[in-house]
């Protein structure tokens, strides 16, 4: 990126890596990809995302038109970033969710009369977190492109032009990386 | 055995994954041979047929669908959704007990924060506590688990009403209204806040007001209560509108405290009064906009709308420091300031510089004597005015005849000349200065009047052209008016004392001293001559001695002047409104120069509203008082309220006067004063250059009228740190006086040498500096005393000039007597504490004092906390190194 425009890449690296400095930046970013991917989604839980697209329409959204100008290196920064915040953000829910569930002083309404409308058990975030944590020890890249697969929502293409390797790589590593942390998760 | 290398894990693994489910045990037999282990870890992670793990991105799951009506949550039965945001969705409700509507929020899954659900406990039962009309009620708080999702909920108050900008719009508020709607506000937040409970999202849409025009502030506490994450995550794309009111500690994710709030607030009021935004973000990116919020501060709201500048333009620019320990320290400060500024009052916030350095000349305006003469009708009231007055005066029955015969005359011939004014000729403006010209000629032409009526004339169009800054013709129609009088009248002839009088003036204005001054000793000596003088003959030469101190800028004299005349118009009783008005003016003008700022005040208000009632509002003599009282609000430290009055007032008199007229001229003088003080030193210089170029042109290089603006430049070019532009206009100004006929009072020429001082000072030219500063202390300290406001101020000054030079002992005793006979001068002077007191501070400190020097400005620190003046309490912190 330029020397001279703001770096949000910056700021979120350090939003990740220290959760009270970046409590308000986070969730602009979390806003944006979640905004981008409900209109993308139509609001529809499918697979039609078109994770180009999304990637393309975060990035202008909060970098701005000038963005086109920065380059893949600056978008790997970012969305690296954007990956870890959304990771962080999505296991402290998991976390003050399961939190919940022991009580405490509040007013609790268990609701009948809704369909749960998410699963929660699709997906533990918690173990999950811990998995690819464990998972990165052993193969860095291949985490890597879960991240910015999974939590930044980005295509094959695009993770292969963040990582700055071939698209046939990251499909590989990506397949290897799901069924290894699905195993870790049946597991625990 | 070892474990397989993962490596070879992997790439198996991936080749086995690119190949159809069906293929892929072959394959591995194939490929792993008689390596079990390898094979068994491999197959171990080849997933079911049908997953689809991970497929979807984690950015699709946030979102929990809307609950449908009928659903219920504790007491109450959910309707239809009423809107959506990034924060989580409202519904409209019903209660059974008690029976009523509410609006429930319920927020997105994931709000609650780890650790949070204590404090979620404790922030809502705070938020239930709240109890204050300007704030929506929370009535409940809790959280419902959907599919083992926490959601937090809160019935809130429904409000039905429209958001503040929309509805401050539709109700056609005007300013006054809008800034008592923010006070309501500002209440119910100052309300919040004294129960601990800080808002932290405030914004225009934040902010419902009812049809009865009541303000409602919505989601109080909501952020706080769930998650810090919560209060920046909005309805979509909303995310500009909220940054745009959030304080950049906030935005940076440091600590926050009520003062978020005081921020949010200044944003608000700043958009209710401009209609804008405090910064321009349209355009920018989200990383651009944080650090544009972060490094930059608002648009002063004057440049938006000038009527703006000056106090509100400081409270907003308070309210929206960007760095938190120079905001205001609570609402109800910023509401305090907003109180006063509505009541007239002197604000607590100061204007961004307030420079106590250099010594800028003012000139005031000395009250116009008798009936001022501007337009076709006024020039007709002045001028039987001026006659019936003579009438008054005059004692025998014979004389009153002649003076209605001169009237009548007077009037007959002034008739004339308008009845034959052309537009076709002159336009449909018909300048005053023309009519004069041509009565003038009329006069001159006219052989038919009698000499007594042609005298009265003469002294009539001579006064009027004196009051227009026509000083040439001025002079040759007085001449000719005292010639005549004198020829006609028995001696001691009153109209000549009157007609000598009038010359008098003008050629103190227009810088004739010494012959003025001359003129002056003969209306005195003529009037001392009456037995049983009517009260203006007693009135004229102190009237001149006003106009002789003025010149010379003799302070106390035209203090002393000013009293007698006040007391002299008062005891002369009703029936000299007019005068009293004028004494009240100048006894005003001459209390402002002592610095006596509280009656200086007062008397110009009263001469203000009484001429505004007798003459109306645009009368020229109420436009004086009114300028008169604009600089003594620049020098109480209100140089916003002075610009608004002198914004209005200067045009006016311009159109009054005329561009080049010396009451014009100091008004706009005046107006970029208190430009200068209000820290706007580019705007205040141009104006001065502009006005450079009409002194000189109007009065000549070597006239005090331009020595004042040339002095005044130079402060301007030293505020902006240009001190060898700034020497250079004092060295030039110093060298002026050398050259003028007449020479120049001492006292100016001391304070044009300390206004040297400084800009030699700031060139760190101390050495050279320090002689001419010591010759200028003692000067000003004999002159006008040690405790006169220009030598507590060069004191001030050379006790910080001895201390830069190491002459620590005598810099410590400078500022201790300083702030002595300061205190006992003016004990309640906001100077006194900062920057007098802090300079002694200071001067301890350079002599070795610390511990003194610090409990010294730990005790400011206090009071200056107390009077919540910010920016001058930023400067003491950072001399505490805070």
């Amino acid at each position: 990126m330029s020397a001279e425009r703001p770096d949000l890449t910056q700021l979120l690296a350090r939003a990740s890596a220290d959760r009270a400095a970046g409590e308000a930046l986070l969730p602009l970013v979390y806003d944006e990809l979640r905004r981008v991917a409900r209109a993308q989604l139509g609001g529809q839980r499918a697979d039609t995302l078109q994770p180009t697209a999304l990637v393309h329409e975060a990035w202008m959204r909060l970098v701005g038109p000038e963005g086109e100008a920065v380059g893949w290196d600056g978008r790997a920064h970012f969305f690296s970033a954007a990956a870890q915040a959304m990771r962080h953000f999505l296991v402290d829910r998991a976390r003050s969710s399961a939190r919940l569930k022991r009580g405490g002083h509040l007013v609790r309404q268990p609701l009948d009369a809704v369909d749960a409308p998410v699963d929660p058990d699709e997906i533990d975030f918690e173990a999950l977190d811990a998995a690819l944590t464990r998972f990165a020890e052993r193969d860095e890249r291949a985490a890597k492109i879960v991240e910015l697969r999974f939590f930044a929502g980005l295509s094959v293409e695009d993770t292969a032009s963040a990582l700055g390797v071939s698209e046939r790589t990251v499909a590989r590593e990506w397949n290897v990386a799901r069924a290894w942390l699905a195993r870790e998760l049946e597991r625990s | 055995m070892s474990a397989p290398d993962w490596q070879t894990v992997k790439r198996l693994l991936a080749d086995a994954l690119e190949r159809p489910a069906e293929e892929r045990a072959r394959f591995l037999d194939e490929a792993c041979g008689a390596d079990i282990e390898l094979r068994r870890e491999v197959a171990s992670l080849l997933p079911d047929a049908d997953s689809r793990f991970l497929e979807e991105p984690a950015t699709a799951l946030l979102d929990v669908p809307a609950l449908a009506a009928g659903v219920t949550i504790g007491r109450y039965t959910l309707g239809p959704m009423l809107g959506e945001g990034g924060m989580g969705r409202v519904y409209e409700a019903t209660q059974e007990q008690p029976r009523r509507s509410v609006a429930l929020k319920v927020l997105r899954p994931g709000f609650l924060a780890a650790g949070a659900e204590r404090r979620f406990a404790w922030e809502a039962e705070a938020l239930a506590r709240l109890d204050h009309p300007a704030i929506a009620k929370v009535y409940e708080a809790g959280t419902l688990e959907v599919g083992g999702l926490a959601l937090p909920w809160f019935a809130l108050e429904k409000i039905d009403g429209r958001p503040l900008l929309e509805a401050a719009d539709a109700l056609g508020l005007g300013r006054r209204a809008r800034l008592e709607l923010f006070l309501r506000i500002a209440d119910g937040i100052d309300h919040a806040h004294r129960r601990g409970v800080i808002h932290r999202d405030l914004k225009p849409d934040n902010v419902l007001v009812d049809a009865d025009g009541a303000p409602h502030v919505l989601d109080f506490g909501i952020a706080r209560a769930t998650d810090p994450l919560a209060s920046v995550v909005t309805t979509a794309g909303e995310v500009l509108g909220t940054l745009a009111y959030m304080a950049p500690e906030q935005i940076a994710g440091g600590d926050v405290d009520v003062r978020v709030d005081v921020f949010a607030l200044g944003g608000m009021l700043y958009r209710l009064l401009t209609g804008k935004a405090p910064h321009a973000l349209d355009g920018l990116s989200l990383p651009e906009v944080a650090v544009h919020l972060a490094s930059t501060d608002a648009v002063p709201a004057g440049r938006v709308d000038s009527t703006l500048v000056g106090d509100l333009e400081t409270i907003l620019a308070t309210a929206l420091e960007r760095e938190p320990a120079r905001r205001y320290g609570s609402v109800e400060r910023l509401a305090g300031d907003v109180r006063r500024f509505l009541a007239d009052e002197l604000i607590t916030a100061r204007p961004p510089t307030a420079l106590y350095q250099l010594t800028k000349f003012t000139r005031r305006h000395r009250g116009l004597v008798g009936g001022l003469v501007l337009s076709l009708g006024l020039l007709v009231a002045g001028v039987i005015g001026t006659s019936v007055g003579l009438v008054r005066s005059e004692r025998s029955l014979a004389r009153a005849e002649l003076e209605r015969d001169r009237a009548r005359e007077t009037n007959r011939l002034l008739q004339s000349v308008f009845a034959s004014a052309d537009p076709a000729e002159h336009g449909s403006d018909v300048r005053v200065v023309d009519l004069l010209d041509a009565a003038g000629r009329e006069l001159a032409a006219n052989d038919v009047i009698a000499p007594g009526v042609r005298a009265t004339l003469h002294l009539t169009l001579g006064r009027t052209y004196e009051r227009l800054g026509r000083f040439e013709q001025g002079e040759e129609h007085l001449l000719l008016a005292i010639a005549l009088f004198e020829a006609t009248e028995e001696r001691p002839s009153e109209s000549a004392i009157d007609a000598r009088a009038v010359l008098a003036d003008l050629l103190f204005s227009r810088g004739e001293w010494k012959r003025a001054e001359q003129l002056a000793d003969e209306v005195r000596a003529a009037a001392d001559a009456f037995v049983d003088p009517p009260p203006w003959i007693v009135a004229r030469p102190l009237e001149l001695e006003l106009a002789r101190h003025d010149v010379h800028g003799d302070s106390e004299a035209y203090l002393e002047a000013a009293t007698r005349l006040h007391e002299h118009w008062r005891a002369a009783g009703a029936e000299h409104a007019d005068a009293y008005e004028t004494a009240t003016n100048n006894l005003g003008v001459a209390l402002l120069d002592r610095g006596e700022l509280a009656r200086a005040e007062r008397l110009l208000r009263e001469a203000v509203d009484s001429r505004a009632t007798r003459l109306g509002g645009d009368h020229p003599n109420v436009l004086t008082s009114r300028a008169n009282l604009a600089t003594c609000l620049t020098d109480l430290g209100r140089a916003g309220a002075a610009l608004s009055i002198l914004d209005e007032v200067a045009p006016k008199l311009r159109a009054a006067f005329g561009a080049t007229h010396p009451t014009t001229l100091r008004a706009f003088g005046n107006r970029a004063t208190a430009l200068g003080a209000l820290g706007e030193v580019e705007a205040a210089q141009s104006i001065y250059r502009e006005l450079l170029a009409a002194t000189e042109a109007r009065f000549g290089v070597d006239h005090a009228e331009t020595w004042i603006v040339r002095n005044n430049l130079g402060v301007g070019a030293a505020q902006l740190e240009r001190f060898e532009e700034a020497e250079q206009y004092f060295r030039d100004l110093l060298a002026s006086f050398e050259r003028a006929d007449d020479g120049v009072d001492p006292i100016f020429r001391t304070r044009a040498e300390l206004n040297l001082v400084s800009a030699l000072d700031g060139q760190d030219r101390r050495a050279e500096a320090e002689p001419l500063s010591r010759r200028g202390l003692s000067a000003l300290e004999e002159a006008l005393g040690e405790a006169a406001m220009p030598t507590v101020i060069a004191r001030n000054n050379h006790a910080l000039l001895l201390a830069e030079l190491g002459r620590t002992d005598e810099a410590l005793e400078h500022a201790r007597r300083n702030l002595e006979s300061a205190t006992a001068k003016y004990p309640e002077h906001p100077m006194l504490v900062f920057p007098i007191e802090s300079n002694l501070a200071r001067c301890e400190r350079a002599a070795g004092d610390e511990a003194g020097c610090v409990a010294r400005l730990t005790r400011i620190e206090a009071v200056l906390e107390a009077a919540g003046r910010e920016a001058d309490l930023a400067r003491v912190r950072e001399l505490l190194g805070r």
